[in-house]
């Protein structure tokens, strides 16, 4: 399907939308679905949104970066998919990392991506014979959407989504971008069969509620007596594990009064079952991730939302749906600079993120809201953990955002950030959802306040 | 900074794989990789300063951050050897000891093995499962805790095994419905699949919780249906999903009970959960004496499931977790295929229960026999071997192959997706099977890879290593070691010529015991050295202690690691008697109440 299709979307009402998205419209998903707590921002009656998306290894800077100035300015070669989309974004050049502390460029990069914080020097990913090496840990802070989630508590049914592509990798820093605080990673979910099914689905009706209310109020005395069994080291683990089961007894109930549950899949995941973790079905998987995260937003599933495309480390895997054969990371990123060839596919490669990232624009822009349309109250940040793959730069990492986060932030503008680094991005964004006493943005951040000529 | 000199190490960033006992393998390999510390030079970030930075006034997520984590610690030195084992005089005659032992959650291959074990066959594919943590090579899941979707996964995966168990619940759980009637049979799975599931009778109330949660479920689908849906909830427990263990009487260090040893034995010799023989050694109580224990371990170490462990723990230790899925340019190596990658994949796991558990134990053999019990006729071209012999094994050509280090899939794991890799291949023996640190690379570099070259050999690409201070001090380490197995390509094929130049496959290990250390002539004489080596027989004890344990050793478990190695060098090296003692010793028979 492209994403260059016309299409005026000026008339294309939720209702339809919704429908055409599988959802029973008469569902409900406009009302909060629980009683919502006034401290979340909104717009024309509808809330703000945040969605954070990843995609690996930088990008080939001298063809991302748009031409001109603020005033007059024109998209490069790879970023030219988003034209149709030119005044809903905002480009950042000289967008720089602090790059400081433990850990290697592309590990240390995923996590320091949204919380602006360095990895811990503690003896998690270590070899384990204490020989006095300094090693390294999980990153040291919540990422902005968990911020944000803790501050303004928002009542949805849940109070955020990790989407990913091929995004399990192994359990450490390269492979986790988003944290609720300091060694506290969540895992994405890379299959959208699975995420459709919690999120939209009375999986199973009445008989399979009935069954897990049986397994949680099993579950919950057995924590609780295994809290006092284990050592006191273990019980924030069993604790944690335990707010677990409470969260989804919680939506267990929620899900019971119906709401924004449909009984259709969306289009792309009907038809044959596919392996959604396969790389050749990456493209796929992409798409429907992007598909899933608008009807999220559209109901109100959630309000925070990331994608993570891959890995921060290493993802030497091809793009065989754009017809590379040779992996992303090694060698392409590693060829050096005069290598022509590698460069082309390179950026055929990040062409096709722009392409997918224009491809969401177009489903968030379809949903009116108001005056405006989902787009228009949603903040999507977008980066990468390195500025370019074979130096590892930290400099002139590429950031766009798309939307106006409910009016909080001006758009289609190209910004240059003058070196200053992407903490200046992330204190804009908690101003953008109310969070303005908010001046620094994780431990690293060596300056203060939102960036320059971004906020409205 | 990391563009402000020219300085060239080549292939450290993401092209190195597994610097570690760090290592870990496949997407993330970086991670580890890159586990030693931020670069010594004094002009580097942390260069004198604090590493916190003071935070701002009005700084929110993040600031400050945990103090104890923080401490600067020292860069390590490249080559350094692992800590020294004590003396058997030192460890005469002392009280037991033993490290704190975190609380584990079962990996995914151990949850999988269970599920299989229990319920006759069903299980479900690990990747319905989050990824495992790891510490050091090897997966253990002691450090994070779990979050919503990973608990979901747990139940929706719990659901799933116990509605797929039951076409086969009389095999699984045989009861006279008849004579016992449904609630006695209730009572009775109650009381036996969940002793097995918990690995230590219920208690009352956890009886009396399941025998209600079976009425309901019974009273609306029958006898089936109740048991389906209590099996489902002792498949999502946490006393199924933890490791709980308990300690008997008080103190600082106490015996573990012996139900917690008999789950702790087997979940290191078996991958999986007690069979109903361990769990009646551990209500007789015979599992807190090191003789029976013993006696438990070599029967666990007979049986076909011990291959689980044999496999799992080599595919770890020597890295080779990505070999399934690794891919590579088709055009430099047109034969690597899927099926290719399993077979190498297999032969590891096979080789080493076939040494390990059928032949002779030993450690030599596992680094020098040239034999391959696979089955497929590509991997046999490959190595260009002939059909396998009456056992099963292939012969392979002598000068070639010697052991694990030369197998296909340690040498094309360890490679680029285009080229051989000295740099990966030397990082991996020195970190993972000499238990050696390796620092980061220096700050500045550019780990731009040379691109093979029609005229050039590998070798004369990376000779830039040397040439560079800063890349010489640790490349003439790790170089010295991965040079040595340029007769192979990428894949693993063996190779005399590259681009029409004799291979030169000299090379030189700079660390080590005397009988390790110097020069050598190629990967078979360096196999040979490594099977032999006290450091390598050193290591090799400290690594299964790792997996065994799920944790680094600490100065407390220092005899017993000590114990472990004497009964290892005291068996010529067998690696039968090198697991059979791990199981003996304080560290795995003992607990620390608090860290």
């Amino acid at each position: 399907m492209s994403i260059l299709t016309k299409r005026r979307n000026t008339d294309f009402s939720r209702r339809n939308f919704l429908g055409s998205l599988g959802l029973a419209a008469s569902a409900g998903p406009f009302l909060p679905l629980l009683n919502a707590s006034g401290a979340e921002p909104t717009v024309g009656g509808r809330p703000k949104r945040l969605l954070l998306i990843y995609t690996p290894h930088g990008t080939v800077y001298d063809r991302w970066k748009p031409t001109g100035t603020d005033a007059a300015w024109q998209l490069n070669q790879i970023n030219a998919p988003l034209e149709k989309w030119k005044s809903k974004i905002n480009v950042f050049t000289g967008v720089n990392f602090p790059n400081k502390g433990v850990g290697a460029p592309h590990t240390k990069g995923l996590p320091l991506l949204f919380t602006g914080s360095q990895l811990a020097e503690d003896m998690t990913f270590s070899r384990p014979d204490g020989s006095g090496g300094k090693f390294f840990g999980w990153n040291t802070g919540p990422s902005l959407d968990q911020f944000l989630v803790q501050r303004l508590k928002p009542q949805t049914l849940y109070p955020s989504i990790e989407f990913g592509v091929r995004a399990g990798g192994n359990n450490n820093p390269a492979a986790r971008m988003i944290y609720t605080g300091p060694a506290k990673p969540l895992v994405a979910e890379s299959n959208p069969y699975a995420i459709f099914d919690r999120l939209f689905t009375k999986k199973g009706g009445d008989q399979l509620r009935a069954e897990r209310k049986t397994a949680i109020d099993i579950l919950k005395p057995e924590l609780d007596a295994l809290k006092v069994k284990v050592s006191s080291e273990d019980k924030d683990k069993i604790d944690a594990h335990l707010q677990t089961i409470r969260a989804i007894e919680t939506r267990l109930a929620a899900n019971a009064a119906g709401l924004c549950t449909g009984q259709t899949q969306p289009m792309g995941l009907q038809g044959a079952m596919m392996n959604a973790n396969a790389i050749e079905n990456s493209g796929w998987t992409m798409d429907r991730q992007l598909e899933l995260i608008s009807m999220a937003f559209a109901c109100d599933v959630t309000r925070f939302a990331s994608l993570q495309f891959t890995v921060g480390d290493n993802d030497s895997r091809p793009y065989p749906w754009l017809g590379i054969m040779e992996g992303h990371h090694d060698p392409l990123t590693h060829a050096g600079d005069s290598d022509m060839a590698a460069k082309d596919k390179m950026t055929k490669i990040y062409t096709w993120y722009h392409d997918r990232v224009a491809y969401l624009l177009d489903k968030l822009n379809a949903v009116p809201e108001g005056n405006g349309t989902l787009l228009d109250n949603t903040l999507v940040i977008w980066g990468s953990e390195v500025g370019k793959g074979n130096s590892h730069s930290y400099d002139n990492i590429p950031f766009i955002t798309a939307g106006g986060a409910g009016g909080a932030v001006r758009t289609g503008r190209l910004l240059s950030a003058n070196k200053a680094q992407h903490n200046r991005i992330l204190v804009s964004a908690c101003h953008a959802f109310g969070a303005t006493d908010v001046t620094t943005f994780g431990n690293l951040d060596n300056a203060t306040g939102p960036l320059p000529g971004l906020m409205v | 900074m990391f563009r402000s000199t020219q300085s060239w190490c080549i292939g450290i960033f993401g092209l190195g794989l597994g610097c570690s006992p760090g290592s870990i393998g496949d997407e993330s390999g970086e991670a580890s990789r890159m586990a030693g510390a931020q670069p010594s030079s004094p002009t580097g970030a942390n260069g004198g300063q604090g590493l916190i930075p003071t935070p701002a006034p009005g700084a929110m997520p993040g600031a400050p951050n945990s103090g104890t984590m923080m401490q600067p610690g020292t860069p390590n030195a490249p080559g350094m050897l692992s800590a020294p084992v004590p003396t058997p005089a030192a460890c005469l005659g002392k009280a037991p000891d033993v490290g704190f032992a975190p609380l584990r959650r079962l990996t995914r291959d151990q949850y999988v093995n269970a599920a299989r074990d229990l319920l006759k066959g069903t299980t479900v594919s690990p990747d319905v499962l989050s990824p495992d943590e790891q510490i050091g090579p090897f997966k253990t899941n002691v450090v994070g805790s779990v979050s919503d979707l990973v608990s979901l996964q747990y139940m929706e995966a719990a659901e799933g095994l116990a509605k797929a168990a039951m076409p086969k619940l009389d095999a699984i759980f045989p009861c006279d419905r008849m004579t016992a009637g449904d609630a006695g049979c209730a009572d009775q799975f109650i009381d036996k699949v969940g002793l097995r599931i918990y690995r230590r009778p219920l208690t009352a109330d956890e009886k009396a919780r399941y025998k209600g949660g079976y009425t309901t479920h019974a009273a609306q689908g029958g006898y089936a249906n109740g048991v389906r849906v209590i099996l489902s909830v002792m498949l999502q427990s946490p006393n199924f999903l933890y490791q709980v263990e308990q300690g008997v009487g008080t103190g600082a260090v106490v015996p573990l009970d012996s139900y917690s040893v008999a789950s702790r034995l087997s979940f290191f010799l078996w991958s999986s959960m007690p069979d109903d023989a361990l769990l009646g050694a551990a209500a007789g109580g015979q599992l807190n004496d090191p003789k029976a224990l013993r006696t438990q371990a070599e029967r666990m170490l007979k049986d076909p499931r011990a291959k689980r462990t044999l496999a799992s723990f080599h595919e770890q230790w020597l890295g080779l977790g990505a070999l399934p899925t690794l891919s590579k340019d088709l055009k430099a190596y047109p034969g690597f295929t899927a099926t290719l990658r399993s077979s190498m994949a297999a032969e590891t796991g096979d080789f080493a229960d076939a040494v390990i558990r059928e032949g002779d134990g030993r450690l030599a053999t596992l680094f020098s026999a040239a034999t391959s019990p696979t089955a497929d006729p590509a991997l046999r071209k490959l190595y260009s071997a002939g059909a396998p012999g009456a056992d099963g094994q292939v012969a392979l050509p002598v000068r070639e192959r010697s052991g694990l280090l030369t197998q296909a899939g340690f040498l094309a794991t360890h490679a680029g997706t285009n080229q051989s890799s000295p740099v990966r291949r030397g990082v991996a023996i020195i970190k993972n099977v000499m238990c050696a640190t390796l620092p980061d690379p220096p700050a500045g570099v550019n780990a731009v890879a040379p691109d093979p070259s029609p005229t050039l050999t590998t070798r004369q690409r990376f000779e830039e290593h040397e040439k560079s201070p800063s890349c010489s001090g640790c490349h003439k380490l790790i170089d010295g070691v991965g040079l040595g197995f340029e007769n192979y390509d990428g894949m693993g094929t063996y190779r005399s010529t590259e681009n029409g130049k004799t291979v030169d496959s000299r090379g030189e290990l700079v660390i080590g015991d005397a009988a390790t250390v110097g020069a050598f002539s190629d990967a078979v004489a360096l196999a040979k050295k490594l099977s032999v080596s006290p450091d390598v027989a050193t290591c090799t004890a400290k690594q299964w202690m790792r997996f065994a344990l799920g944790r680094g050793e600490t100065t407390a478990d220092g005899c017993s690691v000590q114990g472990a190695l004497a009964a290892f060098t005291g068996s010529q090296n067998n690696v039968r008697d090198l697991l059979t003692s791990i199981t003996t010793t304080d560290a795995f028979r003992y607990r620390r109440a608090a860290k």
